[in-house]
């Protein structure tokens, strides 16, 4: 070590601090949370009565429900479903990619599609919900059709602008070193469009989670939107609301997934 | 190793329709670059000199007129012609050696080969223990290395330089250009490639250049093709070196007076 370095290591030092000052820089954080779970508490347990308490169960009751859906099994096997669900859904979503690309790159393939994808974008998926049931029934396929709709887009309308950003002269530069169109369109245009295109997926994930559960509410006999609804019929609110925490985390872990894996693969955008 | 023969190009935009009218940016150009001869083309911002080089690397056609490389017309971008842009053009999501290795890749150059020529090249533009490094991690300098290694390590033709220099500042620039004049100097005048490098700095052009051809104002026509015939490298602070560069300061000079 030159004498440099040392004296950058001696200017990063700095004073520690002691465990206390940063056990309550961490606390002060969650004040507000824990405010509004004691004030829950407290409405549910002094001001609600024994009748109307079974529509917002304390949160000192929450845990026992949770407690139960976790060790029967229950919970974990409804959030597989779900998850399943919203795996298969996304992967066959993919294919928003190459057609995104397509449609960017050939200007005759996105006259023609572009008006259909303009129509059908505005529709909510929730929209499809009844003329899927018709056609897939109730169960995984309708479900995933509704995810796939909701996943599709997002993914798609990030690809085309990914693609539509990319420098010229990258494109160039690759033309010039001997690249074909192929290569060009694997090597350079894909690689510079994929942070467009995880953000993308970003989104259409977050998206396609929410469009699950509802589509689960009515279309399906399993996952977490069945569940929540499932207890709602047997007025088993403490359920609905573990249910709800799970979508809620679950959807934060996706989310945090995501951004990990591409922090992974993509160690040139910072 | 190619002779560039410019041929009576003209080169018109078109212009947004009923906006704007069309652009004449080039006129009648015409002259020629011998096998081995590194070649500038002087002028002002908007004289068309990038135009004219996107016209010699196939990204651009000429409206009348053509340009042959070796007697043959230049057609499609291909690996003969490789281009150092401004702005780098570097892939982002490459290290320093995968930018490099890009074309040799694209030429099916085996592995091993490949190393060696990666390696080789690493070394001539000074980047040795850089090879892993991304190129957002690297300062202007260095990135414009990487873009003239990746260049040449396909083993074109004709190297062809977009205002290299003109986006690093006054000092990276003045080394990069006193470097790459060395690297000229110092390189067998016969296996030294055809080069043409679009500039708009008479040190630049002089520093380098075995001919300069200096271009009008708007249209961009040959208002001069001299030949620099001093001795490699040169010697700024020569007689010779000096009156060239007021040679050719008068020279744009009078373009700007009928620019404005």
């Amino acid at each position: 070590m030159n004498l440099t370095t040392a004296r950058t290591q001696e200017l990063l030092v700095k004073p520690i601090p002691s465990v206390m000052t940063r056990l309550v820089k961490q606390l002060r954080r969650f004040a507000f949370t824990a405010a509004i779970l004691v004030l829950w508490q407290y409405v549910s347990t002094s001001v609600l009565d024994q009748t109307t308490r079974a529509l917002l169960p304390a949160p000192t009751a929450i845990f026992p429900a949770a407690w139960e859906l976790i060790t029967s099994g229950d919970l974990l096997h409804h959030t597989l479903d779900s998850l399943k669900r919203e795996m298969l859904a996304f992967l066959w979503a993919t294919i928003a990619i190459p057609i995104g690309i397509a449609m960017s790159w050939w200007r005759a393939i996105e006259e023609q599609l572009d008006p259909v994808m303009e129509l059908l974008r505005p529709i909510p998926p929730l929209a499809w919900i009844p003329l899927s049931i018709l056609w897939f029934g109730i169960g995984d396929t309708q479900n995933q059709f509704i995810i796939f709709l909701a996943i599709f887009f997002p993914i798609l309308l990030n690809t085309i602008s990914g693609v539509k950003s990319i420098e010229q002269n990258l494109i160039r530069a690759a033309r010039c070193l001997g690249a074909n169109q192929w290569n060009i369109l694997r090597r350079v245009v894909f690689k510079a469009a994929l942070p467009y295109i995880i953000t993308g997926i970003r989104i259409g994930l977050g998206v396609g989670w929410m469009a699950l559960v509802a589509a689960e509410l009515v279309g399906a006999s399993s996952g977490l939107g069945f569940l929540i609804n499932d207890a709602r019929t047997v007025l088993r609110t403490d359920y609905v609301i573990v249910g709800m925490a799970t979508i809620g985390i679950v959807g934060l872990l996706i989310d945090r997934t995501i951004r990990w894996v591409s922090k992974l693969f993509l160690p040139w955008s910072r | 190793m190619s002779t560039v023969h410019v041929s009576h190009v003209c080169k018109v935009y078109p212009g947004h329709t009923g906006k704007d009218a069309p652009v004449l940016a080039l006129d009648n150009v015409h002259f020629e670059v011998k096998n081995h001869e590194f070649c500038s083309l002087l002028g002002h911002s908007g004289c068309g000199k990038t135009s004219l080089l996107n016209i010699l690397a196939g990204f651009e056609d000429a409206t009348r007129g053509e340009i042959l490389v070796d007697d043959k017309a230049v057609g499609d971008p291909t690996w003969q012609r490789t281009v150092v842009f401004q702005d780098y053009a570097l892939f982002p999501w490459m290290t320093v050696q995968e930018n490099i290795g890009f074309g040799l890749e694209m030429k099916k150059v085996p592995a091993g080969e490949r190393k060696k020529i990666i390696q080789h090249h690493i070394e001539l533009v000074g980047l040795k223990g850089f090879e892993d490094r991304y190129p957002h991690q690297l300062s202007g300098g260095m990135k414009q290395r990487v873009s003239i290694a990746r260049a040449l390590a396909v083993d074109p033709g004709v190297l062809l330089m977009d205002e290299p220099f003109a986006a690093l500042d006054a000092q990276n620039r003045a080394q990069m250009q006193a470097e790459m004049g060395r690297l000229l100097a110092n390189s067998d005048p016969q296996k030294r490639k055809t080069m043409v490098l679009v500039t708009h700095s008479i040190e630049e052009a002089l520093i380098l250049s075995d001919r300069i051809i200096v271009l009008t104002s708007r249209p961009g026509r040959v208002k001069a093709n001299i030949e620099v015939n001093l001795p490699r490298p040169r010697n700024e602070e020569s007689a010779e070196f000096i009156e060239m560069k007021a040679e050719l300061r008068s020279l744009l000079q009078e373009e700007t007076a009928l620019a404005h």
